[in-house]
């Protein structure tokens, strides 16, 4: 019998996830294709899932038809599919599959500047050596291009290379600039509803829950945002990034916007790391401008915009820039909706004249059906304002746009997402500036801290 | 302190009289989850529930026009299908979150009993596909009639086909009937279903059981869609 070691290789599966029938399913254990691993292990008597090491209160019994007992299933990982107590997991036992060695994968011709030169040496000598790195550039640095370097050499040597990262959004947006970097890779994305779901390319793209079906698979990956949510804050994420790596593997990540376990990992020499403190194009990051605007809480809660916002967007100094608002939540976002197209539509006659008036005001949030289609809208410059959550807080690139925060002092907005929601605006080198302004009634010291942050990297990339 | 299983969320549950004698009615949610499932009125149409009018809805009227003219005696649900419902039955049915259900058991074991009070009343769930069932690992409708505690027969057999769920109202109408009959069916029989849409499901089951001999037929479900 005939099986693809590359479609099984570095796997975790359950049995619904192997498209075999049943007889060939058990000649393949018969000739020790595969391997039956129990979904749930005892250690010193607390059971754990082998998924997601999770443990009770995520352990709970199902009254299961199919084996006639009561047992354990995992809710912790059960939007990758149910771990039962009844079922195994397949481990892929057959022969290694051979990855194909590139001698000269990446087509990309763009150059790096000096800084970006330093991080991408930095990345691809910690590949060679299967180590650890941090890289802590700022939003709009190019940390994208800094890793076709190292990605290149990897391929070179025939290593199966993983890219995770926590959101969806931004895989869809990797994923033509890795296929356009490196032609002659099979470069797959895996996301929630992707429609490519195998997962047998040698270069993978994925949101970091679809690393929980990997086991020992990579012998590179790199974890792009690692500050954000919800990777920051879900053990079970960093489980599986843990599993999904091969005993020798080289691992690299990348934030903006270190949290305080990075930071006290930098001081303390533990955790190697190099920082790139200037964009690509050179130019310093925007900093943000606090408005101080009174009733605004209320004028929010009764859908009425602030004044403030009005009347920065008369005095903006280019007037044709698409803007994004940000708001603190969806519900404020619906109750906008309507109050925002009428007042906001004078302005964007100067962002995008003649235009019909349907697709010109936009909201946007995560349960968004059409979220896809309206942020690539703006994206087209179809859409010249766009009000969102905090989905748009980081990943996106778009080249100019000014941002406005409502409510910058809600407690969504922490210092990191301040930071990433002000390194949107001024990413292209042919509009390199771009106004931030929070508007607030009070405030946070999330807001100071990230306007300080901004400042110092400004600083830091003058002195050098 | 819990999780609430439905968001995941810390939450304290205030004690009660009835909590200290009944531990297994400690809420299995928190107040946020608790609230977003909307009870149906008992306002809307007597035959089915739809919450239009106070008289016969016009889609009961069309039933009594088929040949499935009285072959189910009334359907009595609990909740309405909301956004937050739905997406809640999905977890449950569709990604197999079985712990998600035992939310239902108080409230529906309660509605049942001011419905179907006398002991003459068995309670017949919908049966699953074998296909189905190898899937899911569990029956939504046997859970839902085990919440019920009254006399169970599973009588019903199904046969493999498209799920409900992905049919319009006219293919799920002019579909075959999916049911068999399995052994004796009762003479009073409620069947027990997770939701009504159309309804369609529930005559083909009724008419099975009436065609064999039952003489009381009714629904009772959790949802009304």
């Amino acid at each position: 019998m005939e099986l693809d070691p590359k479609r099984y290789a570095g796997k975790r599966l359950l049995r619904r996830e192997i498209p075999l029938s049943t007889t060939a399913l058990r000649e393949a254990l018969q000739h020790q294709y595969f391997k039956q691993i129990p979904t749930l292990r005892k250690e010193k008597n607390i059971l754990y899932c082998n998924r997601c090491n999770a443990t009770q209160p995520h352990l709970q019994n199902i009254n299961c038809q199919n084996c006639g007992s009561t047992h354990l299933y995992c809710r912790n990982c059960i939007q990758m599919g149910r771990v039962s107590y009844c079922e195994f997991f397949y481990e892929w036992a057959g022969p290694n599959p051979d990855w194909h060695i590139h001698n000269n994968p990446c087509a990309w011709e763009g150059e790096l500047t000096k800084h970006q030169q330093i991080a991408a040496d930095a990345i691809d000598q910690t590949m060679k050596q299967n180590g650890k790195l941090l890289v802590h550039a700022v939003c709009g640095a190019g940390k994208t291009e800094m890793l076709f370097q190292g990605i290149a050499t990897s391929l070179q040597q025939g290593k199966r290379i993983c890219l995770a990262t926590p959101r969806a959004d931004v895989v869809r947006e990797l994923l033509p600039r890795f296929q356009q970097a490196f032609p002659t890779v099979t470069v797959q994305a895996l996301y929630g509803g992707s429609p490519d779901k195998t997962g047998d390319g040698q270069l993978i793209l994925a949101t970091t829950h679809q690393l929980l079906r990997f086991y020992h698979a990579f012998d590179v990956l790199i974890i792009d945002e690692i500050d954000a949510f919800p990777f920051h804050a879900d053990p079970m994420l960093h489980v599986a990034s843990e599993k999904a790596k091969k005993q020798t593997c080289a691992s690299i990540f990348l934030t903006a916007t270190p949290r305080q376990k990075e930071k006290r990992q930098i001081a303390a020499k533990t955790l190697p790391h190099v920082f790139v403190p200037v964009r690509f194009h050179g130019q310093p990051l925007p900093v943000p401008a606090s408005k101080l605007c009174f009733g605004l809480h209320k004028q929010l809660r009764k859908g009425t915009l602030p004044k403030g916002l009005l009347r920065w967007l008369h005095n903006r100094r280019n007037p044709t820039r698409q803007v994004l608002v940000f708001l603190p939540t969806v519900v404020l976002a619906d109750r906008l909706q309507e109050e925002a197209i009428e007042v906001l539509l004078p302005f964007t006659q100067k962002i995008l004249p003649k235009r019909e008036t349907e697709t010109l005001i936009r909201t946007v949030h995560a349960a968004d059906k059409d979220r896809e289609a309206k942020v690539q809208a703006f994206r087209n410059r179809e859409t010249a304002i766009i009000l969102t959550t905090t989905i748009l807080e980081r990943g996106v690139t778009f080249p100019s746009v000014d941002v406005a925060i409502l409510d910058a002092a809600h407690d969504v907005f922490d210092e990191a997402a301040l930071v990433q929601i002000a390194g949107r605006a001024g990413r292209s080198p042919a509009d390199p500036t771009g106004e931030v302004v929070f508007f607030h009634e009070g405030r946070s010291d999330a807001m100071d801290k990230a306007v300080r942050a901004i400042q110092v990297m400004n600083r830091r990339a003058k002195r050098l | 302190m819990n999780l609430c299983v439905g968001c995941g969320e810390a939450y304290t549950s205030r004690p009660s009289w009835s909590t200290f004698f009944w531990p297994e009615r400690i809420s299995l949610l928190c107040k946020d989850c608790e609230g977003s499932f909307h009870r149906l009125k008992d306002s809307g149409c007597p035959s089915c529930m739809k919450q239009i009018g106070s008289s016969i809805c016009s889609d009961c009227l069309k039933w009594e026009k088929t040949s499935y003219q009285g072959v189910l005696e009334k359907n009595v649900s609990l909740y309405s299908y909301e956004p937050f419902m739905q997406d809640y039955i999905a977890r449950w049915k569709y990604r197999g979150d079985y712990v998600l259900g035992k939310v239902f058991e108080v409230e529906f074991q309660k509605l049942y009993y001011q419905h179907f009070q006398d002991t003459k009343y068995e309670v017949v769930p919908i049966p699953l596909s074998a296909e189905r069932m190898a899937e899911r690992g569990f029956n939504q409708a046997g859970e839902l009639a085990a919440f019920t505690r009254a006399k169970r027969k599973d009588v019903l057999g199904r046969k493999h086909g498209e799920k409900q769920s992905k049919r319009s109202r006219l293919h799920r109408l002019t579909a075959e009937n999916p049911f068999q009959l399995l052994s004796e069916p009762p003479q009073y029989a409620v069947l027990i279903d997770d939701i009504y849409t159309t309804g369609t499901t529930l005559r083909h089951a009724a008419q099975v059981l009436q065609e064999n001999g039952t003489d009381f037929v009714a629904a009772f479900t959790l949802i009304r869609g």
